[in-house]
Formats: structure tokens, sequence, C-alpha cells
């Protein structure tokens, strides 16, 4: 359920920058969007590592996907202003 | 809707090489049975040389238990277990012996702690036969279908009677000792002192499959990680009496012939449940090596299934976790596969990763315990709660070359068995019905 909701908030940012008229750099937008799914898969890991009872895995697999997937998202954002 | 007699007399099953598919006999759709990342094919993935098969004469499993049984490896069983709970050993509370004992409850049943002669449902038989009615009891007419509408009916059956995951496929005596013959001479299997002999009319063996917790398995060696290799054994062998009653049910006959001493593994990769692995052992694309066989021989005509290869031998070339997780150094750590055995309890004539019997079975029955450590540590060992696992397998299966890396990170991400001291916090974890959680299988 938390993935959807990730998924939903990413897209929603992506859809607002879209309406504001913000033309972005199709690389720009690969990054968001590549960045998006790393944390969304990263978050999945948590979450179904801890289901299993694998504490470790949860952790590391987290920070393994997620901390990259931000970077890719700031940066995007950041070469796209 | 094909109809065949029952009682037709078996064909020899003798083939140049003993690892293809037997002819004379219909095979299902495979199509269905597995995801993408897994092939089926005609011929088991274990190179084997005819010239050089040799009938296995006995087994590890029936040496450990008879080693105990005359107390070779320590003085008594029992006093080597209350010796352990006294000094507070680690994986050997109470609740954790009460709990391995308990796991084994039908199974076993009428088993001596001290005894290593498995006795088990044979003491439960005439009462939970009970519920067998047979046709002719009903004065109806036994049931008759089709080879394949047969194994989808006993498939459907099994699963809903507990077993993980059945598999079919046909009484080969080249796996078997030299003890056991097809004989015209008796109308049911029979184990007598003169040996095993089958009648030639029950030629189809259904696989039945049962699931090790694999929480608890993680646990080994010691009683939890024992607990969940006798929950394993358990679930199919009641799995298995169900099935059987069900298939007497039909107007057949069934018999658990894994009980007689019949080593379940080569019937299980022929029937396509796995691949041998490192561990000599099977291993299972969903369940990896938390998973147990057990053996049903019936003359209800079956249409059988193919043995599969998802990578598992190139994998098991460079990964090594099973070898680095047993206790005693049992399994082999060479790169490629051998064709000489090791010790007194593994025979000749195919390719495998042979284990020194002989340490394994020390250990077995020194600890008084199930060991199962290389089986629960296998990287293949996995719960399908995140994608990630979803993700891996075909990784795993397509691109096995990488397998060393896959256990490293398998290492780094903390899977594999638990350490001493941790063990106890199984108890404290919120687990699914008997220990095990979701998975894909047919």
């Amino acid at each position: 359920m938390i993935n959807l909701l990730l998924g939903f908030l990413f897209g929603f940012v992506a859809a607002f920058l879209l309406f504001k008229g913000v033309s972005q750099a199709w690389c720009v937008w690969a990054l968001f969007i590549i960045g998006a799914a790393t944390v969304i898969f990263g978050f999945d890991v948590l979450l179904g590592s801890i289901k299993e009872h694998e504490k470790r895995a949860a952790t590391l697999g987290f920070l393994m996907f997620a901390v990259p997937g931000v970077i890719l998202i700031a940066a995007s954002l950041f070469l796209g202003f | 809707m094909v109809v065949r007699r029952v009682g037709e007399p078996s064909r020899e099953i003798s083939r140049l090489d003993p690892g293809t598919i037997p002819h004379g006999f219909v095979y299902r759709d495979q199509g269905k049975r597995y995801p993408w990342w897994v092939k089926s094919v005609d011929r088991i993935t274990v190179e084997t040389n005819a010239s050089e098969i040799q009938k296995p004469t006995t087994n590890m499993i029936v040496m450990s238990l008879i080693r105990r049984a005359q107390n070779q490896d320590q003085p008594r069983q029992r006093d080597g277990l209350v010796k352990k709970i006294r000094n507070q050993a680690p994986g050997f509370s109470l609740p954790d012996v009460s709990l391995e004992f308990a796991s084994q409850t039908f199974w076993q049943s009428g088993v001596d702690i001290d005894g290593g002669v498995i006795r088990g449902f044979r003491k439960l038989r005439e009462v939970i036969s009970g519920q067998v009615h047979t046709p002719q009891e009903l004065g109806v007419e036994a049931w008759q279908g089709s080879e394949e509408e047969a194994s989808s009916m006993v498939e459907k059956a099994a699963v809903h009677l507990g077993a993980a995951q059945v598999g079919f496929t046909a009484m080969d005596l080249t796996w078997l000792g030299p003890n056991v013959r097809i004989s015209s001479d008796v109308e049911a299997p029979t184990a007598s002192r003169e040996g095993i002999f089958f009648p030639p009319a029950y030629k189809y063996v259904i696989v039945v499959a049962g699931r090790a917790p694999m929480w608890a398995a993680k646990c080994a060696p010691g009683a939890l990680g024992s607990a969940a290799d006798r929950s394993g054994y358990e679930e199919a062998h009641m799995a298995e009496e169900k099935l059987m009653n069900f298939i007497r049910g039909l107007g057949y006959g069934a018999f658990d012939i894994h009980m007689m001493g019949i080593n379940p593994i080569p019937f299980a990769v022929m029937a396509g449940l796995g691949e041998m692995g490192r561990m000599n052992r099977v291993v299972s694309p969903y369940f990896g090596g938390a998973v147990r066989f057990t053996l049903i021989l019936t003359d209800l005509p079956l249409a059988l299934d193919k043995p599969i290869d998802f990578g598992l031998q190139e994998f098991c070339r460079h990964c090594r976790k099973c070898a680095r997780a047993c206790p005693v150094g049992a399994i082999s750590r060479d790169t490629d596969p051998s064709w000489e055995p090791q010790g007194p309890y593994s025979f000749k004539g195919k390719k495998v990763w042979f284990e020194d019997c002989e340490k394994c079975a020390s250990f077995t029955s020194s600890t008084g315990t199930y060991c199962g450590a290389c089986l629960a540590a296998c990287t293949w060992n996995k719960q399908n709660k995140t994608v990630l696992h979803q993700v891996m397998r075909p990784l795993g299966a397509k691109l096995p070359y990488f397998s060393k890396l896959y256990a490293c990170m398998d290492d780094l991400f903390g899977y594999g068995l638990v350490a001493e001291e941790k063990r106890k916090t199984w108890w404290e974890l919120d687990l699914p019905v008997k220990g095990v959680g979701e998975s894909s299988r047919r």
C-alpha cells in the first residue's frame, strides 16, 4: 500500500511540474522516473523484509536502493531548475 | 476420454541413459507448471553413466538412525539431550526440544527416543484408514478417466489435503537397491526380510512435497532447526496418508514406499520438483532446500511430469553457501561435481557433489537432532514478500555464473543461518500458520 502511495506522490509531483509549464529535457525526466522507481523499490524491500523478519535485509536493502533513488531525484530537480 | 485397464503389465524401464524420461507413458503439459525462468527438459541435469550405476545398499539417513539406536556416537540419545537441556546449550532449551518432538507427532508416532527404526504411521494406519470407502464397498464403479485427468485430479486433491507440491514419475529400479524387485507373485507392494516387491501394475510414483518452515529451519543445527526438518516430513506424510486414502476411495491401490526405505530424491528430480544441489539433496525453485519429500506408489494411470532445469548446476558451482554452513565440513567445496563417491553411503553412476556421509551421519547421530543446516542455508530459500526475491530468482536462473556475487549479497543482507546466540529470538517472532509463508507452487 505504501508503495502505491509513494507512486501516487511522485506522479503528483511530476504532474504538478508539467502543469506549471516547466519544460525539462528528456534526460531530466528519465532521471526523475528512475530515481522514483528506485525509491519505491527500496520501500518495497524495507517493508517486505520486515514482514519476512529479516531486519538486516530490510535496513540494507532500503539504504541500497532508496538512497541512490533520492540522489537521482534530487539531481533531476537540480538539473531541471 | 481414454480408458486404460488397471492391471496391465508394466514395461521394464530400461534405457541407455537413466537420466532421461522413460518412454511408453503419457506426459502432461508442463507449460503452466513453473514460471518462464524454469525450463522443462527431457533428461535430468545431472550426468549419469548407465554402465557404472551402483545400486544403493543403504543410505546415510538409515545409517545415522541405526548408529543412534546402537549408541555408537554417544551413550544414550536421551542422556545426551538431557545433558544439553540442563546445560542450557544454545538451541537446546526444553521448549526447543519439546517442539522438535511435537513436530513429528504423527509421522514418528510409536518411535522411542532411543529407537532408530521408523515405525511412524503404521501404528495409526488401522485407525485412519477407516475413512476409506472403496467403490466396491459403496457398490459403484472405480473411477475411470484419462491419464491427464487423473494427474490433474490427484494434484488438486493433494494440495487440498496439505501438500506443498506434487510431481508424477514412473517407478524406476535404476535408483533403488538390489533388494527391490518387480514381482508378479504379490498383489500389493510388500516389504519383508527377503526384499521389497512391487507388482507390475504399480508403476506410477507420486512425489509429495512438504514445506519445512524457513524461520525455524535457519536455527539449524539444533532442536529448532530439527523441528523445522521434522515439520517438513510431517506435512509431507500427513498429506501423503490422506492422498492415499483419496486414491483408494477411487478404487485404486496406493502405498507409501518412502517408509519402506525408498529414497525419494531421485524420484523428486525425475518428477521435476527440483534439481540436485551442491549438498547432494534436491533444491526447489520455489522452496529452495526447505522442502521434504515422500513417495506413493500406485496403479492409478497418471500423466507424468518432466525434470526441470533452472540453472542450478551452474549456480551451485560458484555459490558454496551450503558447504560453508555445514558444521562439520561434510559438503564438497570442489567447483565441479564428481563421479567418485565419498564414504560407504554414496554410490557410483552419477556426477554430483558427493558429501562426506560419514561426517554427516556422525554429526547427526551425536547431536541427537537432525541437522539440515545445508538445506536451510541455501541461497534459494526465500519467501515472496518483496519484489527483490521475484527479481533475483530469474536472475539466478538465467545468469547463474554470478552466483558467487549473489551468495555474497545473501551474506551481506543477513540471509542464511541464525547465529547460535540469537536462536531464542525465534520464540518472539510473529509467524504464520505452521511457520510457512506464501509462495507460488503447483
